[in-house]
């Protein structure tokens, strides 16, 4: 413990004012290295005409962050008619473009079913949104909902 | 069953049949139906796995156990 705190004694940027441990003659004091930064001739603050910056791409100061290609798409549902939920997935592209596909039409007592528990739910959008995303779908937008399916 | 996403709401389809069904074994349908659902939502690609092992050539046989009820 003893030793752990003489450690930390010699690499504080800023030593306790007299405080005889830190100023031991046995003690070496370790000053860091001048950076870049401190160098001469390379001072930002002095000489801001030798300052080389890399090309590097300014961040975009005004607009909305930009959402990941996985928080684009999103399950919702939507009442198709009387006593039929449509579920669908939608994406937010480019354009700002939001393309649509229809999964599938159930009647109230399916959606319930499927809709019972925050978490369940939760699970249920992420596994339709992993099978469209396989691949699977060869159709880019389907419009129908699958009307021509039984309940 | 025409595309991979419609899986997930066809075991739900399946598990309110079940649950309409006077049949003595309507239960025991239930219970594997909603065993199917738990185990596939679980894994978010699950079906995508299965959909690829079968495009690969293999293919998944379910065996009675000795413990199975």
């Amino acid at each position: 413990m003893a030793d752990d705190g003489e450690r930390v004694e010699r690499i504080r940027p800023d030593p306790l004012p007299a405080s005889p441990l830190a100023q031991k003659p046995s003690i070496k004091e370790q000053k860091p290295e001048p950076s870049g930064q401190r160098a001469p001739g390379f001072g930002a603050s002095g000489e801001a005409d030798n300052l080389v910056r890399f090309p590097a791409p300014e961040k975009p100061s005004r607009g909305r962050k930009r959402k990941s290609v996985e928080e684009t798409y999103r399950v919702d549902y939507v009442k198709a008619s009387k006593n039929t939920w449509a579920f669908r997935i939608r994406w937010m592209e480019d354009g700002g473009r939001e393309p649509v596909i229809y999964v599938s039409r159930v009647n109230d007592k399916l959606f319930k079913m499927i809709t019972k528990g925050r978490a369940n739910y939760a699970a249920f959008k992420r596994q339709l949104i992993a099978s469209h995303k396989s691949g699977a779908v060869r159709q880019s937008v389907r419009v129908d909902a699958g009307s021509n399916r039984a309940l | 069953m025409s595309e991979l996403m419609q899986v997930p709401i066809a075991l739900y389809e399946i598990l309110a049949l079940a649950h309409e069904l006077d049949h003595p074994q309507a239960k025991q349908i239930s219970r594997l139906a909603e065993d199917v659902i738990t185990v596939t939502l679980a894994d978010p690609d699950a079906l995508v796995k299965l959909q690829n092992a079968a495009g690969n050539g293999y293919e998944i046989q379910f065996s009675r156990t000795e413990s199975a009820g």
